[in-house]
């Protein structure tokens, strides 16, 4: 390479202030002798301010809020697959790698941040805010409470599966609660409790299927969260076959089911003759 | 991000610390997300690859190393996520990935346009200039596509060291760490990146502030 080339490729060192003070020095010694050298600075100097422009979009606030809930679902998707797809050999409290009890783990603290931020946001608003808007739009409030419901109840279904999946996937053998870490889930399960209690009494009017829902996993949180710190197993046992016995998981993914196909259809009057599609809120 | 706070993070995450990874997501999402974009060129991609290259990385935690550099472990996960995702991906016309970039615009609560008038927002982790005055939004406007068409314009490997160097503020050595290639490659790369950018940004009249052209 010659003397000439050499210093054409350091040309971006120097762009981006990469050089050390002295190759600096003797580069611009250089640029000063040869106008070729110079030139190219010259354009790729303006190359670079050009391009100063990220072209990268940005998806917009709702998207980065958004962003870690989205992720911890498809974490627990994915903890459940991988759990699902193990070799059947395995003991069913084995099925999850170490990796899957963090994502687990996540998706249940993730959700949990994710509920809080919700709440505060539609459920402590200043009621002052309220009292304003009602007189000028008399049914935006009804419509927008069964939205917030929905949403509150779709996503507390969704951390309540979470957690339970921890409880299915319990070895009997190892004693291990293995989808999750059991203080964690205890904690969990005292939330989830006390927002049952008035998730349940808010769904009994518009949701009764849905409300009894919340009432057996209310039950089940009780459970839980008055587990032994070492872990009662014939407990757990008896957890999870109130849990199988219940069809509690089956349940909560029908009522996914039902949620997103009602969506999808965009036509369900709901008790005030409007469509739900427009209420309820994207899925995490 | 500082020098200090990557390192308490890479510590908290070596050690377990259940909430490390939380802190780690909020801290690299938008360079993840933005390196990401660059690569592949769209939304729901750029999605997809960050979320499992942070997956990724939550499941190669124990390959961290305390005196490394959290950011470069990362941006070689997404890098190599999205190659893995490329050589996945069908065949799809560079002209239509192009158009497809440039017309993209987010459904969300983003500003006109669907784009920050900021450079660099990835990198610096600065909120995204929501309010920008028209002329300048305007401006942007008709750069962005020329940018991102310059870009695609040239090779994966040129782009990725060209944005990490010019949008992301990598060292060349972090760049070269990170790809897994040599610091002279780096250095190659980038050189001719910026000689093709040149060529492809060559006859158009670019309106910035500081890069008028008579």
């Amino acid at each position: 390479m010659s003397p000439f080339d050499a210093w054409r490729k350091r040309i971006p060192e120097a762009l981006y202030g990469e050089l050390d003070m002295e190759t600096k020095e003797k580069l611009d010694r250089h640029l000063a002798a040869c106008p070729a050298c110079a030139d190219l600075f010259r354009e790729m100097k303006e190359t670079l301010e050009a391009m100063a422009e990220d072209p990268t979009p940005d998806p917009g606030r709702e998207f980065w809020e958004g962003y870690w809930d989205a992720l911890v679902s498809r974490m627990g998707r994915e903890a459940l697959q991988a759990g699902s797809s193990a070799p059947t050999g395995r003991p069913a409290g084995r099925r999850f790698r170490p990796w899957t009890r963090w994502a687990l783990g996540f998706a249940a603290a993730g959700a949990l941040v994710v509920i809080g931020i919700f709440i505060g946001r539609t459920l402590e608003r200043p009621r002052g805010d309220v009292a304003r808007l009602a007189p000028a739009t008399p049914a935006a409030v009804p419509a927008s409470a069964e939205a917030a419901l929905s949403v509150r109840a779709s996503r507390y279904l969704k951390r309540s599966k979470v957690l339970l999946l921890g409880v299915v996937n319990f070895d009997p053998r190892t004693g291990e609660l293995d989808g999750l870490n059991p203080s964690l889930q205890r904690s969990t399960s005292v939330e989830l409790a006390r927002e049952a209690v008035v998730l349940k009494k808010e769904l009994k009017g518009q949701d009764p299927r849905l409300a009894q829902l919340v009432s057996d996993l209310e039950r089940i949180f009780l459970q839980i969260a008055n587990l032994k710190a070492e872990g009662d197993l014939a407990e757990v046992e008896l957890i999870r076959t109130g849990l199988e016995e219940g069809d509690i998981l089956f349940r909560i993914n029908l009522n996914e089911l039902r949620r997103t196909s009602g969506e999808g259809k965009g036509a369900s009057p709901g008790p005030d003759g409007r469509g739900k599609t427009a209420k309820t809120a994207p899925s995490a | 991000m500082t020098e200090e706070r990557e390192t308490g993070l890479l510590q908290r995450l070596i050690a377990g610390d259940p909430t490390s990874f939380h802190d780690l997501v909020e801290t690299y999402k938008k360079r993840m997300y933005g390196l990401a974009f660059q690569m592949t060129r769209n939304h729901a991609d750029a999605q997809d690859i960050s979320q499992m290259a942070f997956i990724r990385a939550l499941k190669s935690v124990k390959s961290l190393k305390p005196d490394g550099s959290l950011s470069g472990w990362l941006y070689r996960i997404v890098y190599t996520t999205a190659v893995d995702h490329l050589r996945k991906k069908p065949f799809f016309p560079r002209e239509a990935a192009v158009e497809a970039a440039a017309s993209y615009s987010p459904s969300t609560s983003a500003p006109a346009g669907g784009w920050t008038a900021k450079a660099s927002w990835a990198c610096r982790q600065e909120p995204a200039d929501h309010s920008p005055g028209p002329e300048r939004e305007a401006e942007s406007a008709l750069l962005r596509p020329r940018i991102q068409k310059a870009l695609a314009g040239i090779s994966e490997r040129e782009r990725t060291v060209f944005v990490l160097r010019h949008y992301h503020g990598l060292k060349i050595r972090e760049i070269a760490a990170s790809l897994g290639i040599t610091i002279g490659a780096t250095k190659s790369y980038l050189f001719r990146s910026i000689r093709k950018l040149q060529k492809e940004l060559s006859g158009t009249r670019l309106s910035l502030g500081t890069g008028d052209r008579p």
